[in-house]
């Protein structure tokens, strides 16, 4: 069981998007395309994960190649710490 | 007025220049995640200003300020969509169209940001209304220094570690950086008045009379100006009390018209009556006396947006021509970018200059952006439209549309294809927008039943 996974999805549908359904957001699911996450939601995803993780993220890090999944945004996560 | 007791501090975190939506949201997100911030504001509240049509984007900034609820009891107008007449073609459209659930609003702005300020102050901002910045001590840019000046009270100074300019086209702190410049792009100059008792224009392009307003929405009229596209546009926005009405016109402008108020009246009237559209809706209304405003040229941006010991948000950080009703919704984005900003260098010294590059970056995606769409002829060079693609490929599909249908009913839709890239140009649904072949000027009642 993925801790980190978990508690990123818990983010999203708590803080982000509320309305989700409970099969709405998949691990792979493109949180960008869907507009789940957007320009403002994405300051706000940095630092849920800086707070929690007590990690930097890169200014380029903040694009579609790192932060479009759950998958990818945990990824992102573990190879900081 | 005057002896009273203001407790000016001598020093804070944040010190925030100006108390305009922008202004607020940067003070009031700072002080929600724990910081010591003082506002400072010129003016004292409530004050007149301009950009009274917001697009229903503004919410999610409100909710986080705590501050919906009071804008949904002030009963502001809510408006459907927008009319726009370009070239002769026109299209009408619902932001519910868009998957839009809330409302877009005309606002008093005079009310509206009354309302921003006093909720920054009740969420903990230390706000000092008519009180003047007039420079800042940048000599060690880790602690600035502000001057400021309280009625006619002698100078005070506040020190504090990050300085924003959020003082509108004032733009105090970025003039004195000399980091503004002129826009060359975009040569532009505004005029606008208020009437009272205009008719209005509704979804499906009819006119109404102002009593059927809760029956049937309003739109925001914008129209194209000459055969072009590219002498100007005007605008029309229903208000509780009045009709504001304005021209965006090319700066050459400026030359024909005599430099005292009086002729600036006449020629808006004159503007208005020239307007096949607006001289029918202004019919039976009654020009508001001494309310023709302007504004010389607002065609301008900052080269920079952040630096040591400062941060430029809303109008000061630039602004673009306000067609689609974007500026204050841009301005919000900026406090909320600037204030995420702040609160990590704040915690973080060592950071401030990545985070401030994220700033930047994020920010002058969204004014590329609104740039495209509101520029005749968009050119830039390739490192600014590659920020602008990025931050259209992070907005959602809702804002996607938007901008999509914002072009197309421009004609600027090739600057936006360009730089949204794969994907793009859906056909608009008839929820969405519509075609119509002319506005039905007569049409004055709602249907019955």
């Amino acid at each position: 069981m993925d801790v980190i996974k978990q508690q990123v999805r818990d983010f999203i549908t708590q803080e982000i998007y509320v309305d989700a359904s409970p099969d709405e957001i998949q691990d792979t699911t493109n949180l960008l395309d869907s507009g789940i996450l957007d320009s403002l939601s994405t300051l706000r995803l940095v630092e849920f994960l800086e707070q929690t993780y007590q990690i930097k993220i890169a200014p380029h890090e903040l694009s579609e190649d790192y932060i479009s999944t759950i998958n990818q945004i945990a990824d992102l996560v573990r190879s900081k710490k | 007025m005057g002896g009273e007791e203001m407790n000016f501090p001598e020093k804070c975190e944040v010190v925030v220049v100006g108390g305009g939506p922008a202004g607020s949201l940067t003070a009031t997100y700072l002080a929600q995640k724990g910081h010591d911030v003082v506002l400072l504001d010129k003016q004292k509240h409530p004050r007149y200003n301009v950009g009274e049509s917001l697009i229903p984007d503004f919410w999610k900034y409100t909710d986080m300020a705590g501050a919906s609820g009071k804008i949904l009891a002030d009963g502001f107008i809510q408006k459907a969509g927008g009319t726009v007449s370009w070239k002769g073609r026109i299209n009408t459209h619902t932001f519910r169209g868009f998957g839009y659930k809330r409302p877009a609003l005309h606002v008093e702005r005079d009310r509206f940001d009354h309302i921003l300020l006093e909720n920054a102050r009740e969420k903990g901002v230390k706000v000092f209304e008519e009180t003047g910045v007039t420079t800042t001590n940048f000599d060690d840019p880790g602690n600035p220094v502000v001057h400021y000046r309280y009625q006619d009270q002698p100078a005070g100074d506040l020190a504090c570690k990050y300085v924003v300019d959020a003082s509108g086209q004032s733009a105090v702190v970025a003039r004195q950086l000399g980091l503004r410049v002129v826009d060359e792009a975009f040569r532009f100059m505004s005029v606008w008045g208020y009437f009272k008792d205009s008719r209005y224009i509704a979804f499906g392009g009819k006119a109404h009379r102002p009593k059927d307003l809760s029956q049937a929405p309003p739109t925001t009229f914008v129209s194209s100006l000459g055969d072009s596209g590219e002498a100007g546009w005007s605008w029309h926005i229903i208000l509780r009390d009045v009709t504001s009405v304005g021209f965006v016109l090319p700066i050459e402008m400026m030359k024909s018209v005599r430099e005292t108020d009086e002729a600036w009246e006449k020629f808006f009237v004159r503007k208005c009556q020239q307007s096949p559209v607006l001289n029918r809706l202004l019919e039976q209304a009654t020009f508001v006396p001494d309310s023709v405003r302007l504004i010389r040229d607002y065609s301008y941006r900052s080269t920079r947006l952040a630096g040591p010991g400062y941060f430029l948000v809303g109008d000061a950080a630039g602004f673009v021509d306000p067609i689609f009703s974007v500026g204050v919704v841009l301005a919000m984005y900026s406090a909320y970018a600037a204030a995420w900003a702040l609160d990590r260098c704040l915690r973080d010294p060592g950071s401030a200059t990545e985070t401030q590059e994220i700033f930047q970056w994020q920010l002058q995606g969204r004014h590329e952006i609104a740039r495209s769409l509101a520029l005749p002829r968009y050119q830039t060079d390739d490192g600014v439209s590659e920020r602008a693609k990025s931050a259209i490929r992070m907005e959602k599909r809702t804002v996607k549309d938007l901008m999509n249908l914002a072009s197309t009913l421009t004609s600027r839709s090739e600057n936006f294809k360009d730089m949204a890239g794969d994907g793009f140009g859906r056909e608009l649904t008839g929820e969405q927008m519509i075609i119509i072949d002319k506005l039905d000027l007569d049409w004055e009642d709602t249907a019955p039943g």
